[in-house]
């Protein structure tokens, strides 16, 4: 697995393996794909999980927490659920990630402060995501 | 950058209680690192019960559209209508509650919360929006592909307002306020607004012929009656646009406007004392509200 230390060698703030982190990217598209959201909506999610990664914020307790937030976060921001699809994510989020209700509600708020706030993503952040998402299928 | 929440709190001093919404509270703030008075809107988190979905997507949406529009206004009494032409296109609710005046006579749009961003013309939206009185007759008639007709649909109210002292369309019902409008504007046909009986929620109303506008707003010189009638087209799609009025005669013809700064300032003193008083009111609610800020590190 020589990819996984030349990533770590690069990054050595970074807790986690690359390929732990492209399965937590995988998992997020899927669950965000199975519920509904645009392309645009996962690939914002992709940058605000990516901001946090490269901080060193995530580690081995979290990063399903903070994958599940992020994908929540950038879902409610984009129009693209209902009210009742939000619950039917959140629903689908504790399954997939096999994390709790309460836990991921109260981490939604400590990744909004996490990413100071910081919602609003240029154009130029999500669009390598978005086309990256268009392109290649699961 | 640390969050160091505390630190940044103490950063702004709370001076007054500005008004509350249905998400959040608003008030006057000095910033103290930079002496300037500031607006300060506290999101309600919520009651625990209320926030099992977590936090509330309106209050999400305003936060990311607050920081995606960084708007230098420049303003004066006439301009007041200038700038909100030019800066808003995408409000949805657009009411004077909304907007405010900084020191520099800057006029500030406020509440984006129910705000979208553009570009999805194909998109359903809820007909739902803005506040009453300023909805157009297209929104009240259930139209789910809407445009931004309806925001100056909501300046034309905001301006007859302006020259009214009062609210223009006071409907106390979704079907009175079509009454309001049809009564004062007269009711709209399939001639003057092609399609309108096609739309979700359209009945046929009473004909009325309607009053015309220079006697509504005796004082309105023609360049403004002319502006004020673009925007009280009924049909959405030859509604006077923001690019449109801002060619209009209104905006280049004498008087020019009033330059910010010069603007006259109100005297304040009797609202602050009723302010004060539902102050205390708030703060009994807050105390119910739960704030989930004790997780900051993770």
């Amino acid at each position: 697995k020589d990819m996984n230390e030349t990533f770590k060698e690069k990054f050595p703030h970074i807790k986690l393996t690359l390929s732990k982190i492209r399965s937590l990217k995988r998992e997020m598209r899927s669950v965000g794909e199975d519920c509904g959201l645009q392309p645009a909506t996962i690939a914002m999610a992709f940058v605000y999980f990516e901001k946090l990664v490269l901080e060193g914020r995530l580690n081995k307790h979290n990063r399903k927490l903070v994958s599940a937030a992020c994908i929540l976060l950038a879902a409610k921001i984009s129009s693209d659920l209902r009210k009742q699809e939000v619950i039917h994510l959140i629903d689908k989020l504790e399954e997939r990630f096999r994390i709790g209700r309460r836990e991921l509600i109260s981490f939604e708020f400590t990744i909004l402060v996490a990413l100071e706030m910081a919602l609003y993503l240029p154009e130029s952040k999500v669009m390598p995501h978005y086309r990256r998402l268009v392109q290649q299928q699961l | 950058m640390a969050f160091d929440v505390k630190s940044r709190a103490k950063r702004y001093e709370k001076l007054d209680f500005l008004g509350e919404g249905q998400f959040a509270t608003v008030y006057k703030a000095r910033d103290k690192t930079t002496d300037t008075i500031v607006a300060i809107k506290k999101i309600k988190v919520g009651h625990r019960t209320e926030a099992k979905d977590g936090i509330n997507r309106t209050a999400l949406r305003e936060i990311k559209l607050l920081q995606e529009l960084h708007h230098p206004n420049i303003i004066g009494v006439d301009t007041y209508v200038f700038v909100l032409l030019l800066c808003f296109h995408m409000l949805n609710d657009l009411k004077p509650n909304n907007l405010l005046l900084d020191g520099n006579g800057v006029l500030k749009l406020a509440d984006f919360g129910l705000a979208k961003a553009f570009g999805s013309p194909n998109r359903v939206y809820t007909h739902q929006v803005v506040t009453r009185w300023y909805r157009s007759p297209e929104l009240l008639f259930g139209a789910r592909m809407y445009g931004v007709g309806v925001d100056m649909w909501a300046v034309g109210c905001i301006l007859a307002e302006l020259l009214l002292r009062i609210p223009f369309l006071v409907g106390d019902s979704d079907l009175d306020q079509l009454t309001k409008i049809f009564e004062a504007l007269g009711t709209p046909t399939e001639e003057t607004w092609p399609g309108v009986s096609s739309l979700p929620d359209y009945m046929p109303f009473k004909i009325f012929p309607g009053t015309p506008l220079e006697h509504i707003f005796s004082a309105a010189t023609d360049d403004l009656l002319e502006l004020l009638h673009g925007l009280f087209t009924f049909n959405p799609s030859t509604r006077t646009t923001a690019t449109q009025a801002l060619k209009m005669k209104y905006f280049s013809n004498r008087p020019g406007p009033t330059p910010g700064p010069q603007l006259p300032r109100p005297n304040c003193s009797a609202e602050v004392l009723r302010e004060k008083e539902t102050v205390g009111l708030k703060r009994k609610r807050e105390g119910l509200e739960t704030t989930t800020m004790k997780k900051l590190i993770f």
